[in-house]
């Protein structure tokens, strides 16, 4: 069994959903802003935009309750009554990016221009497809795991919601252009896919597996020699292929009997139109991903929370404890998925505390990274980047405009931090790609022959860094 | 109903085409009337009408440029199983029948964009965390096996005879059923060898028992279980004819979603399954079964969209005696009518849009205005009225979909009966449009759509006013749960218009009458058998596929032709049972 990716999880035997057990790990003397912890990116995507000040034709002049009073330091004073004031006890370690707009890329459709575009920076395989479209590039998640993970394993794509609807459900994370990724819903199949083969498993069944692989090796070789698949044929022979040799090269983490057992009692709630049960489900996805990421499994992870317009959960009012209608509805302040139905009261404030519970998500992620000790002594938060992101800006309009990116994190000290940066405020001008090449650069990923990226996604939507966000 | 003792065979209409170029439809996968996107409008919402309708296929069929032949068309020769035909075939295999703990650790496929079906088998594929899947679920079906004296026995069946031969024909016969072809020397010494060196892997364990585990659960994992492949390469006149156990898997994942049956394998075996009438037989043979009867619900539950009637829930406002069970209740009419109506009875596509019976409950028979007692949970067969009923169309389930809580919703009805069974190309509409205003008090639910569609002055009239409200229209007289009603809003209900069929305008009154017209139309009965292509294949269909559909779909509306017949001559057809040598440049 390879233990190398165990390179900080010095004599941990398990990992708590409940709270992180990660105590095992010591400071060593390496420098605080050492990167002995490789840096990371783990994304949430919420859909729909946030509740910001806007003038719709349904509600009418609706208040700000998303970005702060003003750019700069953040403070409690800045967000007073918005969203973000979720965050507050991790403010110095916050970097809220206002400013980042997607490209007006010619999808036939708001959402799967937000969606399709979030994590690839690119327009569509096909103009004007609308809910038939597809992305026309790899999404960052990938890139980062496919050149940053050992063995280029595949990134972790996680997702919490009902996975059918807008979109088809599961769609920011690509292989390449037009290839989708195929999500990990079920919790349940995360521990499965990050534990592999147990210790105890191990001594008994590496060897019956082995066997196994020689003879599908063997098998695979004589069907990849053949010149005249096609490269459709190739290229899915080629993953399967590279799909076993990942396994192989050893497995890594466990959860003890008791947060097995409260895992299990947790994953049937992946699959639910339920708010609650939604978030109950994408908060065990980022505890798994805090420990894939703590065990070195790997250094990338995206949790899609809902399908393309998240029209089929129903969060709750935590005033009320009551059911809203389904989330498309509140974004578009009307009781249907265009612009027919009638005008839900009050919407533009559900809106709001829809919001705050992905605020309060994303604060479960931060709160997990930032219990995680390092070897240096700092935080297993501030080696990487933790991002809560927005495909769209706003509801109803949908724009592309200001689409919100919150990160946690400052990837052992590549970005600013305990800051509101607006990059810009020109409506209508792409700059979303610079954003994934920042976050990229981030996290570890370099052009050909060195550099930092600068050149991911559609050049139309921006090259090079957002320079005034880097420490 | 169809008789299907008419003397109707593809082979017929084939030979009269084949190779010979024919027109194309225009109106399969073309948008005939102008119907494309302006500049989107950077200052207003996507909110818009239509902005959700579902899309458009794509489906790169229908170029009109008259190059079309019956030829087998491209495609990958590796399918990699659906996980609904993994699991078919590992009960059909081991014959163990609860596969749902199998099937769990098996990660969902994602959605592609862009077909109807799922089992797209260019993008399905096996990445890090479905090997990990298929691993775990092969150790554990091995195990069930283990575990269960009777399936254990009916793999490795008692015996006098030496313990080499039982291994030998063990292998032999496993390996055959799981790779769905005679093994090779080579792979049947490996596993042979592999087998009695087995032990070593399962410590406690009897060493037959070990050898049996590990044969079942290596063979589980091999490339050749987990995908279909057609590895024949030899070209006979400017194609490539599969062999008959590559036949016999292309019908029955087609039909059965499962490997090929003992039956189908002695067809194979025997070199038979060239010939079409005993493709014929089979068919006939093969879609009586309950598996068959599966695919054949399975198939228009995915094109027509069944699962996604649960999702219905009107506003208790507006319909406060609406059982909380609708949704549920208008899928499993739906389903019943498939199962009952179309492959018990052996419906056409013609009784599928016409028909006036249905299997309600005494939810949808108040909806649909019957008389008479009938049970809460338990569906009975009806007739419902001629007048107002014609078809599954005209029933709750597609009618509560496509209306918002509380209006019917023309719009996306058009989109989706347009797109799916007329198979015309609408462009999606572009992002950030006007919404609609308000409901006037004096206007009507036709009304209020067609002044914000149709406005001249807008790109929404290129699509709506020629292509999609007059699909949507004819359907007014039904409300948001698809009870019947003459007036809105205090006015007559206006349901006639003029729908894009057959290559023009045809006028049509209400939904019967579009319906009806839509029944005897060749552009629908194509449409439809292309779907039916795109589902045995996998694949979109392509122009090579043109002259099958335009044939089949012409004569189900000339003869009538049960949708069975349509399948059974499907797979008679000479292109179903070859590749394309264009493959192999």
């Amino acid at each position: 069994m390879t233990t190398n990716r165990r390179n900080f999880l010095r004599g941990v035997g398990g990992f708590s959903l409940a709270l992180p057990l990660l105590e095992g790990l010591r400071p060593n003397t390496a420098k605080a802003r050492d990167p002995d912890v490789p840096p990371f990116a783990i994304f949430i995507r919420q859909a729909n935009g946030v509740a910001c000040a806007q003038s719709t034709d349904e509600i009418g002049e609706e208040p700000e309750r998303f970005w702060p009073t003003t750019m700069g330091p953040l403070t409690s004073a800045t967000v007073a009554g918005r969203a973000l004031d979720e965050l507050t006890e991790h403010f110095p370690r916050l970097l809220v990016v206002k400013g980042v707009n997607g490209t007006n890329f010619e999808y036939g459709d708001g959402h799967a221009r937000g969606a399709f575009q979030g994590l690839t920076g690119r327009g569509p395989t096909q103009p004007n497809q609308g809910g038939d479209s597809e992305a026309s590039g790899e999404s960052l998640d990938h890139r980062i795991g496919r050149e940053l993970n050992p063995e280029g394993r595949d990134s972790l794509f996680l997702y919490t919601g009902r996975n059918s609807g807008w979109l088809g459900g599961a769609c920011i994370s690509y292989r390449d252009a037009g290839v989708r990724r195929a999500p990990l819903h079920d919790p349940a199949l995360v521990y499965q896919q990050i534990m592999g083969l147990s210790g105890d498993q191990f001594a008994e069944l590496a060897a019956r597996q082995q066997s196994v692989n020689d003879l599908v090796r063997d098998q695979f070789a004589s069907l990849l020699a053949n010149p005249k698949l096609s490269s459709n044929d190739q290229q899915r022979l080629t993953l399967h292929f590279e799909a076993i040799r990942d396994l192989e090269a050893g497995l890594m983490c466990t959860l003890g009997e008791q947060e097995l057992m409260a895992l299990e009692g947790l994953t049937g709630q992946h699959n639910s139109t339920d708010g609650d049960e939604v978030l109950a489900a994408g908060r065990v996805h980022l505890d798994l991903a805090a420990l894939a990421v703590a065990c070195g499994y790997t250094r990338s992870v995206a949790l899609q929370v809902g399908n393309g317009n998240d029209g089929d959960t129903n969060y709750r009012d935590p005033d009320t404890n009551l059911p809203m209608e389904n989330f498309h509805y509140i974004s578009h302040r009307r009781l249907s998925h265009d612009s027919e139905g009638s005008v839900i009261p009050g919407s533009d404030l559900l809106h709001h505390k829809i919001d705050r519970q992905f605020a309060q998500l994303f604060k479960h992620l931060v709160d997990r990274l930032a219990g995680i000790d390092t070897p240096n002594g700092g935080k297993l938060v501030d080696c990487g980047v933790s991002v809560w992101y927005n495909d769209l800006g706003n509801g109803p309009g949908h724009h592309p405009n200001s689409t919100p990116y919150i990160v946690a994190g400052g990837a052992n000290g590549f970005l600013k931090q305990g800051e509101a940066i607006e990059v810009q405020n020109t409506p209508w001008v792409g700059n979303h790609a610079m954003m994934l090449n920042t976050l990229g650069s981030a996290v570890g990923l370099r052009k050909t022959g060195g550099g930092f990226l600068d050149d991911f996604g559609d050049p139309a939507s921006g090259t090079g860094l957002m320079t005034e966000l880097l420490a | 109903m169809y008789d299907h003792e008419r003397d109707w065979t593809i082979e017929r209409f084939l030979k009269g085409i084949a190779p010979r170029t024919l027109p194309l439809i225009a109106a399969l996968g073309v948008a005939a009337p102008a119907c494309s996107n302006g500049d989107a409008d950077d200052t207003a919402s996507d909110a818009s009408t239509g902005a959700e309708t579902g899309g458009t296929s794509g489906d790169g069929d229908g170029d009109g440029d008259g190059d079309a032949q019956a030829r087998p068309s491209p495609s990958v020769r590796m399918m990699r199983l659906t996980h609904q035909e993994w699991g078919n075939t590992i009960q059909d295999l081991l014959g163990i029948q609860d596969v749902a703990p199998l099937l769990a650790v098996l990660r969902a496929d994602p959605n592609q964009s862009g077909f109807v079906f799922d089992n797209n088998y260019e993008s399905l594929s096996v990445d890090e965390a479905l090997w990990n899947g298929y691993r775990i679920a092969a150790a554990a079906a091995a195990a069930a096996v283990l575990e269960d004296g009777t399936l254990k026995d009916s793999l490795f069946p008692p015996s006098a005879d030496p313990l080499e031969t039982r291994i030998a024909a063990f292998v032999d016969a496993f390996g055959t059923s799981a790779f769905r072809r005679p093994l090779s020397e080579t792979e049947r010494a490996a596993y042979i060898t592999r087998f009695s060196e087995a032990s070593a892997y399962y410590p406690d364990t009897d060493p037959t028992d070990a050898g049996i585990a590990f044969t079942i659960d290596s063979m589980l994992q091999s490339p050749f279980f987990v995908y279909r492949i057609e590895q024949s390469e030899q070209v006979v006149d400017d194609s490539i004819p599969l062999d008959d156990y590559e036949i016999a898997s292309r019908m029955s994942y087609f039909l059965l979603d499962s490997m090929p049956d003992p039956a189908l394998f002695a067809r194979a075996e025997a070199g038979e399954l060239s010939d079409p009438a005993v493709r014929r037989q089979e068919t006939q043979r093969l879609l009586a079964t309950t598996r068959g009867a599966d695919t054949m619900l399975s198939f228009h539950d995915l094109l027509l969209k069944f699962e996604s009637f649960e999702a219905v829930n009107p506003s208790p406002a507006f319909f406060p005696d609406v059982s909380p069970s609708l949704g549920v209740d208008a899928r499993t009419e739906a389903e019943l009518f498939i199962r009952e109506l179309i492959h018990a009875d052996k419906g056409s596509l013609k009784d599928l849009l016409t028909s006036t019976e249905s299997y309600v409950n005494a939810g949808l028979a108040e909806i649909y205005g019957l008389a008479g007692t009938f049970s809460e949970t338990e569906f009975e067969r009806v007739q419902l009225d001629p007048e107002r009923r014609l078809g599954l169309f005209t029933r709750t389930g597609y009618l509560a979909h496509n209306a918002s809580s509380v209006n019917p919703d023309p719009i996306h009805r058009g989109v989706f009966l347009a797109t799916k069974m007329s198979c015309l190309g609408i462009s999606a509409p572009p992002d950030d449009i006007t919404p609609v205003p308000p409901q006037a008090d004096d206007k009507t639910n036709r009304e209020m759509v067609e002044s914000h569609t149709e406005d001249p002055e807008t790109v929404c009239v290129q699509c709506h006013k020629p292509l999609i409200n007059p699909y949507g229209f004819p359907f007014e007289n039904y409300d948001a749960i698809g009870a019947w009603r003459d007036t809105d809003n205090g006015k007559p209900v206006d349901a006639a218009t003029e729908p894009f069929i057959g290559g023009e305008k045809v006028p049509v009154a209400n939904a019967n009458e579009l319906m009806a017209t839509m029944a005897e139309a060749s552009d629908v009965h194509r449409c439809y058998v292309k779907h039916w292509i795109e589902y045995a294949y996998g694949r979109n269909a392509t122009e090579y596929d043109t002259p099958t559909y335009d044939m089949l779909g012409d004569a189900s509306r000339s003869d009538d032709l049960a949708v069975e017949t349509v399948l059974v001559e499907l797979v008679a057809s000479p292109i179903f049972v070859s590749r394309a040598a264009e493959e192999l440049q």
